[in-house]
């Protein structure tokens, strides 16, 4: 990575600002990090948006991969969200501007995919609105934008439907940004994308979700939905405070701290008696070994997270679970244990890793570590929580599915290292 | 013992979103001395995805495998070499990408498998499966025509 210090005329050390991290999210296969308007990025590579001249590359007989081991600067324009998907990256600024990157086979970039199957640089791409953006989210190929009126917009793949738009010509793709049609009387506070599918939480707290394609969306039936329809199941009538959903399984908390699942629960994710591999309707997962008041959930691919309102952090599922190498199932939430007994304000999970930000601004990360995206400086496994972020003055962190940059920006990368 | 033999391959369309994914398998699959004999691409219709995957009708993960395998283009590839079937799926590594993750690191599942659906290729599992597949997706070929063109 020493080239990457030779990139960077205008490093992080002389940001002279004090402001902390507000919030993490994370996305599958790389991650990300905003701090005072910067995005951070590392993980996979291999769609050679970075830049060959940034990456490390791993050659281990079989496959060798592409990906950026330790964070580093994006030295955006003020950047307030951003969305990762599969090998693409979406960034909001204050304002109504949009800026892509990366893969853009499905025009999940808001650009006609018959232009452009891959941004190398980052290109702005023009919304048909002036709101300001509040939320992106990315799927596998196709995205949604949030915008400060509560109204959203997506673009991408909707060969399920999952845009939620031209559900009667049934459009395979959306090739711009385009306002949801079908749901003109809602205003939303919250949009989340699974790999093929979209949920939407309306202000009052209702959840909306698209496509059933893996019996994932809670509506208890087989057939993909081509609308947004409501969710309810054991959920119905109670507000929704947030919902979190990285592949197939999806959590929902509502404002009395219970907390409902549905989707796939082949590891054990969404319950602990039966052996149920999927869950069609929305059902109340009991939490109560967790002693304290959950404030936030997050799902992956294979577990699933609680933090409570100490900063404790339980984990439940398979995987590289962060409660050490021994155990990989876990059926019983568990008590993550953090370096220095941090306390944990926000979580985020991917398909297979995840991040956690603690009340002093520190970003952690645990799970599979392939393609880097642990930011730890390998592509190693952890199972514990790892801190590779050693300022205490980060904005906001977010996870990146995979991680793409351009070779004409890279004047403006920096490396945190 | 070595012996020729054919199977199919199939870069499923969650792969086939990442070119330069599906790029570094081939050349893994060169790599491995596994010569590829016919190749296509193939948007499947539910039709076929759910005939060619018959034998797990039934079960859970049915109707999210045709709809995964429905949900773009895939590439179709028959692959032959000194026990093609085995190599091939030795390479490939078990179904569930999470599992393989743990298992089997270095496979294509673990590394490039998203999900336990969305794992990327598929492999034939037998000589009777590969014959049976091979002419599902090619009926102007049979497993023998492919084995002995592949000697010559």
């Amino acid at each position: 990575m020493t080239k990457v210090l030779h990139l960077c005329p205008r490093g992080l050390r002389c940001s002279a600002t004090t402001t902390r991290i507000a919030a993490v999210n994370c996305r599958s296969i790389s991650s990300a990090a905003i701090r005072a308007g910067r995005v951070y990025l590392w993980g996979a590579a291999d769609s050679g948006i970075l830049g060959q001249n940034l990456v490390e590359k791993k050659v281990d007989g079989t496959l060798s991969t592409q990906y950026i081991a330790k964070p580093m600067l994006l030295d955006s324009p003020q950047i307030t969200s951003l969305g990762i998907g599969y090998n693409y990256l979406i960034m909001a600024d204050a304002t109504s501007d949009v800026l892509v990157t990366g893969l853009n086979l499905r025009s999940q970039l808001g650009l006609p995919a018959s232009e452009n199957e891959c941004i190398e640089g980052i290109r702005s791409v023009e919304m048909p609105h002036n709101f300001p953006i509040q939320q992106v989210a990315c799927g596998r190929s196709h995205s949604l934008i949030l915008t400060t009126n509560n109204q959203v917009y997506a673009a991408g793949n909707n060969l399920f439907g999952q845009c939620g738009i031209n559900q009667k010509s049934h459009e395979p793709e959306v090739t711009r940004f385009t306002q949801l049609e079908s749901l003109p009387n809602l205003s939303f506070k919250q949009i989340c994308c699974g790999l093929d599918h979209s949920l939407l939480v309306t202000t009052d707290g209702q959840i909306y979700c698209i496509m059933n394609l893996f019996y994932r969306v809670g509506l208890g039936k087989h057939e993909n939905i081509y609308q947004f329809t409501c969710v309810e199941g054991e959920l119905k009538h109670k507000t929704i405070v947030h919902i979190a959903t990285s592949a197939d399984t999806v959590l929902a908390l509502a404002d009395d701290s219970s907390v409902y699942g549905w989707g796939d629960t082949e590891y054990s994710q969404l319950q602990f008696d039966d052996d149920a591999k999927q869950i069609c309707l929305p059902k109340r997962i009991s939490l109560d070994c967790i002693k304290e008041k959950i404030v936030q959930v997050a799902a992956g691919g294979s577990f699933c997270l609680a933090c409570t309102e100490t900063g404790n952090v339980f984990v439940w599922g398979f995987g590289a679970l962060g409660v050490g190498n021994e155990i990989m199932d876990c059926r019983e939430p568990r008590l993550i244990r953090f370096p220095d007994g941090a306390k944990v304000k926000k979580i985020a999970c991917s398909i297979n890793h995840a991040v956690a930000l603690s009340d002093t601004g520190k970003v952690y990360t645990w799970g599979r570590g392939s393609f880097g995206k642990l930011g730890i400086g390998n592509d190693e496994d952890a199972f514990a929580p790892c801190h590779y972020y050693y300022d205490d003055d980060l904005l906001i962190v977010k996870f990146i599915l995979l991680r793409t940059i351009d070779r004409k920006m890279s004047c403006s990368f920096n490396d945190l290292a | 013992m070595a012996k020729i033999q054919a199977t199919l391959a199939i870069f499923k369309p969650d792969i086939m979103l990442h070119p330069s994914r599906v790029q570094k398998i081939q050349q893994l699959i060169e790599k491995n001395g596994i010569k590829v004999f016919r190749k296509k691409p193939l948007t499947m219709d539910v039709n076929t995805a759910e005939k060619f995957y018959g034998e797990h009708q039934g079960k859970f993960f049915y109707p999210r495998l045709v709809n995964l395998m429905t949900g773009g283009p895939a590439t179709i590839a028959i692959l032959v070499g000194n026990n093609a079937i085995t190599h091939w799926r030795d390479l490939i590594g078990p179904s569930r990408s999470h599992r393989a993750r743990s298992s089997h690191p270095s496979t294509i599942r673990a590394i490039y498998g998203l999900t336990d659906t969305r794992n990327a290729v598929h492999g034939s599992d037998s000589v009777e499966s590969a014959a049976r597949e091979i002419q599902f997706f090619f009926p102007e070929l049979d497993y023998d025509d492919c084995v002995k063109q592949c000697k010559t």
